[in-house]
């Protein structure tokens, strides 16, 4: 077992561990790889032989990494076929996440003259010492592990990090300003509207312009230039807000009313007052796991299934309204993944609301609320839960009303991956390595013969000119696989003139050439 | 008394007469599959040429061979049966010319 500490486990599993950063919006990442073609890529050339070997030496050494780092997963992927502990599974997980971003890192940083190698080029490698004439293309696939055409091991959403800060000059206004009880407690990426345009990787202002349940929030660029303003936004009373700000973000804002004649701030006869923020926000891509029908991670959901409202006889009622998704609050604990049942006991001012799980388990329990008003009441449970009561002239003196909903927590789902299926892939993926780079050592062999060929003593200035071509073309005929592109029946007169020349000239030597053929291979062949 | 001292390897490597010979035969076969129209057998023949080629030995000559393989296989691709066995009987008569000249010598 790879011996990470339980910490760790927790880190390499995190939702955002090994997110790369990306720079295009999340609109542009999806027209660029939608408009993806091989001609996207400009082709990697040398100008001579020694860069041509340098740059196959360099090639083959990283393509040598990441075969290791693919060997190490797919010892945990096997390892992983027969483990039951959650832990165990947890681990094997994350180490696989964490080797397969470090493949992602060597192709980001497998660079030759400023430009990507490993992104799927064509290496364009000359076979000449002086530059020009013959050459040799080898078209190496890209090895992202993301790659849906290449190893496809990761899935790589686009995705954001975003992170609230108070510097001195937002606290020192904050603190003159008066209002108390609110605080934008997290922020996390969100999908972007589709009028606007998502928030480029900065620093940016919020400011939370407060005025009870038609707050507003708006935010700027560090310059003050605003970017975009939410409206309606309901910062009243107590619980935990989630606010989507429409460019990527939405922040999660915690709310306690401390007094009950003043809610924060005296708003209705001060005016608005203003709580200010700093987001520093980061697109990234999210790195996971990828197998068909596997999700790491489940996206919060609330279904609500059944709701039953409460009518009087003079046609008054009580009904829930806006049963969502909350905030959870610091210290709470969300919600588990399951049915629930909310049951509200209607007493006028003496009510109460209380939250069962499917088992009949008290999860969430408020015994004094006042429903006697004709006011809406906003109750948050703090615990990833709200909802909204409202009375409209109910008479009765009691009552009982019912909503069933499903709720599904953000959570882990690693139980569910299958490590069989992934160690195939990790096989795939090697073998489809392993051609590129057998492509490459063949093509550094090759172009070390000729090196050798053009400084042994015997070879001649005149010669080199014509037999560098002649191996460029015998090259490249290698990958066309078509003698017809290398001469006809005249050349090949001429090629057989070339070949007793060459034996002549040394026969003790030309013997040499075809010295590996036995008689054994031969008579085997041609008599089975 | 003088001592005599044997090269390992020696024993092991083929005489030049036995190259000659597994050489001129593997052509002869060739061409035969050539005549009989067996496209299969001669490209695995000529494929037993190309794996023992060693460019060590003698670079510019194994690439004139392997360029001359590779046009004869694409030859028997075509069906164009004369031409490669026009191909290997030139090449089989140089290298019988060699090895008589070589043991002459």
């Amino acid at each position: 077992m790879p011996g990470l500490t339980i910490s760790q486990i927790a880190d390499f599993n995190h939702r955002d561990a090994f997110a790369r950063v990306r720079t295009g919006s999340a609109r542009e990442v999806k027209q660029f790889t939608d408009s993806l073609s091989d001609a996207s890529f400009a082709r990697i050339k040398t100008s001579n032989l020694s860069e041509s070997y340098s740059l196959l030496a360099g090639v083959g050494n990283r393509l040598g990494m990441i075969r290791a780092n693919l060997s190490t997963m797919l010892d945990f992927a096997r390892q992983g076929t027969s483990v039951t502990n959650e832990l165990d599974r947890d681990e094997l997980i994350g180490q696989m996440r964490s080797l397969s971003g470090g493949i992602d890192d060597i192709v980001d940083q497998t660079l030759w003259k400023e430009q990507k190698t490993l992104d799927g080029r064509t290496l364009d490698v000359s076979l000449t010492t002086q530059g020009g004439g013959a050459s040799k293309q080898i078209k190496l696939e890209s090895f992202y592990t993301s790659d849906e055409e290449g190893f496809d091991l990761t899935g790589q959403p686009t995705s954001a990090k975003a992170d609230i800060f108070y510097d001195y000059y937002s606290a020192y206004r904050n603190q003159q300003s008066g209002l108390v009880g609110l605080d934008i407690s997290k922020a996390y990426h969100s999908a972007v509207d589709a009028a606007k345009s998502e928030l480029e990787t900065g620093t940016y202002s919020l400011e939370i312009e407060y005025k009870g349940p038609d707050s507003a929030i708006t935010v700027k660029t560090l310059e003050g230039l605003p970017i975009n303003t939410v409206t309606g936004v309901d910062l009243s009373g107590t619980g935990q807000e989630l606010v989507d700000l429409e460019v990527g973000v939405t922040l999660s804002i915690e709310k306690e009313q401390f007094l009950e004649s003043i809610d924060k701030y005296d708003y209705q006869n001060e005016g608005s007052v203003t709580l200010y923020a700093k987001m520093d926000y980061q697109r990234v891509f999210q790195h996971e796991l990828h197998l068909d029908g596997f999700e790491q991670y489940t996206d919060r959901n609330l279904d609500v299934n059944y709701k039953k409202t409460l009518t009087d006889s003079l046609g008054g009622s009580l009904e829930i309204e806006s049963l969502n998704m909350s905030g959870v609050k610091a210290g709470n604990i969300e919600f588990a993944t399951g049915n629930y049942s909310l049951r509200v006991n209607y007493q006028g001012e003496d009510s109460s609301v209380a939250i069962y799980n499917n088992r009949g388990i008290l999860q969430y329990l408020d015994h004094q609320v006042d429903l006697s008003g004709s006011d809406k009441v906003k109750i948050d449970t703090g615990k990833g839960v709200a909802f909204t009561i409202d009375n409209t002239n109910f008479t009765d003196q009691s009552g009982q009303m019912v909503a069933l909903f499903d709720y599904e927590a953000e959570e882990n789902r690693n139980q569910d991956f299958d490590f069989t299926a992934y160690a195939a892939k990790i096989e795939e993926a090697i073998d489809r390595l392993d051609t590129d780079l057998e492509a490459v050592y063949t093509a550094q062999d090759e172009i070390l013969q000729i090196n050798s060929y053009q400084n042994s003593s015997a070879y001649s200035q005149s010669a080199a000119t014509s037999s560098a071509a002649l191996i460029g073309g015998l090259l490249s005929s290698y990958e066309n696989n078509s003698a017809s592109s290398i001469f006809g029946a005249s050349s090949a007169n001429a090629q057989l003139g070339l070949v007793a020349n060459a034996i002549f000239q040394g026969t003790s030597a030309a013997m040499a050439v075809q010295a590996d053929l036995t008689s054994a291979r031969v008579s085997k062949t041609f008599s089975a | 008394m003088s001592s005599q001292t044997t090269n390992p390897y020696a024993a092991h490597s083929p005489s030049k007469v036995e190259v000659s010979k597994d050489l001129l035969c593997c052509y002869q076969r060739i061409m035969d599959a050539c005549c009989e129209h067996d496209a299969d057998g001669a490209e695995y023949g000529i494929s037993i040429l190309e794996e023992s080629l060693n460019y060590k030995a003698n670079p510019e000559l194994a690439f004139y061979l392997q360029r001359l393989y590779t046009y004869a296989k694409d030859c028997l691709k075509k069906e164009a049966f004369d031409e490669a066995c026009r191909i290997m009987q030139g090449l089989r008569s140089v290298w019988e010319r060699a090895a008589l000249s070589d043991s002459d010598s």
